[in-house]
């Protein structure tokens, strides 16, 4: 049932996060066009302020289609069990596990793959960019390159193995994090919508704290211990270390807010359904 | 569409008014199969189980006959048919009576109306 | 339909719930044979759509139980009722063949050729996108899909509610044509003039509470006149 589930979920809402998908795709080839038809900058040090905002109206864009994406599974999620449509969806002999499970697994997909592209089209447009806007040394970003690489454990592959599943995470907690508030809006009587605005204003700025909380040891320690270093090479072989811990708490604590707010939405399909 | 049925009155008795009707008139001439219970039930808009009933009543007057295989037909028998017609026919003239008599009119000029309409009618 | 039987397909006791502080179901008590057809009757508001959520597991009740073919509301009790509800359901990108698939899918009791069958006779395309086609088209379309499934329990919340009287006849058509005789089929409407022909049963509820529970036939010898004129009586409306 819950492949049933999933392909009927697919087959529903592939069509506006494909569209996005294409958007940025278009964007980004548009974008890569106008900049490699510009004449790289010969007068060292002038910014090209035209080119310096592209850049950053570009970045906002692709971000941009990612929240949309999120968000249009978030109203998918509250239209389909909530309204009208719910009628059909409850009434299917299957579990509310199962229709959350479908859910999520197709909601994530799609994120996930857009975070990816993202990663995939940000890089590469930077370092296409840069020289631009400004006639640089474009050492800087192999240096940020490098460091970033330390922060994720040394080797491409072993970086990869980090931001793979941190990623995940990343798409799933603010996937489920919409379901959840959608989920609590049921409790609002005539104002589902609204109460699940608040319902996610509120989870969001908890869930902040919770990360935060996750978070604070690590950082604590990477402050505390970076007064007693004395040498610049110790500090950033402790700065990554630390960086490290700090990612990986927030991951873990991603793993736990996703883990409450599966729990918190499951519990209300069951127990507390309760269908205009 | 739905047959007109009155609501007033057992709905069953109606419906085996009617099919009466059909097969006096030669609508369901004799030895002609009847729809199922569920089809004229649908056609009628009405439960089948009350259809059901209408036939139960029908066969046991010996207008319509269950075969064992190939399901309800008219029964062949002319005379039950002839029977039956005859029945409907008292029925129309005592209710003629009845609204005559309550129009005032008395056995001798009923009738005199009757024949003088009738015989214009025939004309 | 009294409350000691035992072969009952639906038994309700005690059957409360509460919106904040309005009643809407108050003490039900309902016992459903098999093979009937029910009508649930009653003014608007009166109930008859909660208690029909109740028993489709949209709503959790506040007190009391119902028990359908021996389960609580739940997938057990999904797989055997066929509902049609008061809203329409589908998204309002889907097709006609979108529901359908739905009901392929996951109704082990849906007899596809017979649905494909009946849209066709009622000449509605399985390519029209469901917010293209007319009230009475998209009732009939769903209506097609609920009576194609060999349910034991159909439950069908105003089928016949704002839609042409032409259309009024095919959906009462298909009821009585399509339904499974040992099923039991439980039909809610304030319009009780067009359909008091097609009931073995009826049920009036009014306030959240249910003010009789008897045969049809019973009625109309009783009182001598139709259900409907009995009704107008009960609710003075």
């Amino acid at each position: 049932m819950l492949a049933k589930l999933i392909k009927h979920e697919w087959k529903e809402t592939w069509r506006i996060p494909a569209l996005i998908f294409g958007a940025i795709l278009l964007l980004t080839t548009a974008y890569m066009i106008y900049f490699s038809l510009c004449p790289p900058l010969t007068d060292r040090g002038a910014l090209h302020v035209g080119n310096l905002f592209l850049f950053i109206a570009f970045c906002f864009a692709i971000s941009a289609g990612d929240l949309l994406c999120i968000l249009y599974f978030g109203i998918r999620f509250y239209k389909n069990l909530s309204t009208d449509e719910g009628y059909l969806m409850h009434t299917l002999p299957v579990s509310p596990d199962r229709l959350l499970l479908s859910k999520t697994a197709v909601a994530t997909v799609w994120t996930y793959v857009y975070s990816l592209l993202l990663y995939a089209i940000i890089l590469p447009v930077t370092f296409f960019s840069v020289p631009r806007i400004q006639q640089t040394d474009l050492s800087f970003l192999e240096e940020f390159g490098e460091m970033m690489a330390a922060i994720l454990g040394g080797s491409p592959l072993s970086a990869l193995a980090f931001l793979l599943p941190y990623t995940l995470a990343g798409s799933i907690y603010s996937i489920v994090q919409l379901y959840a508030a959608a989920s609590l809006g049921q409790f609002f009587g005539r104002h589902k919508v609204f109460g699940s605005i608040v319902c996610y204003l509120g989870l969001h700025t908890l869930f902040g704290c919770v990360t935060s909380l996750f978070m604070l040891p690590s950082m604590t320690k990477l402050i505390l211990d970076t007064s007693q270093l004395s040498s610049l090479s110790s500090f950033t072989v402790y700065f990554t270390g630390m960086f490290r811990q700090v990612l990986f708490a927030q991951f873990l604590s991603n793993l736990a807010v996703i883990a409450a707010c599966l729990f918190l939405c499951h519990y209300i399909l069951k127990k507390n359904l309760n269908l205009d | 569409m739905a047959w007109t049925l009155d609501s007033d009155r057992p709905i069953y008795a109606q419906i085996v008014e009617r099919l009466k009707l059909q097969i006096v008139s030669g609508n369901y001439p004799p030895g002609a199969r009847l729809p199922s219970v569920r089809e004229l039930a649908a056609q009628a808009s009405v439960n089948p189980n009350t259809m059901q009933k209408a036939f139960t009543e029908l066969e046991r007057t010996g207008l319509i006959v269950t075969l064992r295989t190939s399901g309800r037909i008219v029964t062949q028998d002319g005379e039950r048919i002839a029977v039956a017609r005859r029945e409907l026919a008292q029925e129309q003239v005592r209710l003629f009576w009845e609204q005559m008599t309550q129009l005032g009119y008395d056995r001798e000029q009923i009738l005199s109306l009757l024949l003088e309409t009738g015989g214009n009618t025939h004309e | 339909m009294n409350e000691t039987r035992t072969d009952s397909l639906v038994s309700i006791r005690g059957l409360t719930k509460r919106y904040g502080k309005i009643t809407a179901l108050d003490n039900v008590n309902l016992e459903l044979p098999p093979g009937r057809i029910i009508g649930l009757l009653g003014p608007n508001g009166s109930g008859k759509t909660t208690l029909i959520k109740l028993m489709n597991g949209l709503l959790v009740p506040g007190r009391g139980t119902i028990l359908i073919d021996g389960n609580i509301p739940g997938i057990a009790t999904k797989s055997c009722v066929s509902y049609l509800p008061e809203r329409f359901y589908a998204s309002d990108s889907m097709r006609v063949e979108d529901l359908f698939s739905y009901f392929e899918d996951f109704y082990a009791d849906f007899d596809k050729s017979k649905a494909l069958g009946l849209l066709e006779k009622l000449q509605i395309s399985l390519k029209s996108p469901l917010k293209s086609l007319s009230k009475g088209t998209r009732e009939k379309a769903a209506l097609v899909l609920v009576m194609s499934r060999r349910a034991k329990l159909y439950i069908l919340d105003e089928p016949i509610a704002g839609v042409d009287p032409a259309a009024r006849d095919v959906i009462l058509r298909t009821i009585i044509q399509e339904y499974d005789e040992s099923s039991t089929i439980l039909l809610s409407t304030h319009l009780i003039s067009d359909i008091e022909t097609i009931l073995d049963d009826v049920i009036f509820i009014r306030d959240g509470k249910t003010l009789l529970s008897s045969s049809v036939e019973d009625i109309r010898s009783a009182q001598g006149r139709s259900v409907d004129a009995y009704f107008r009586e009960v609710f003075a409306c």
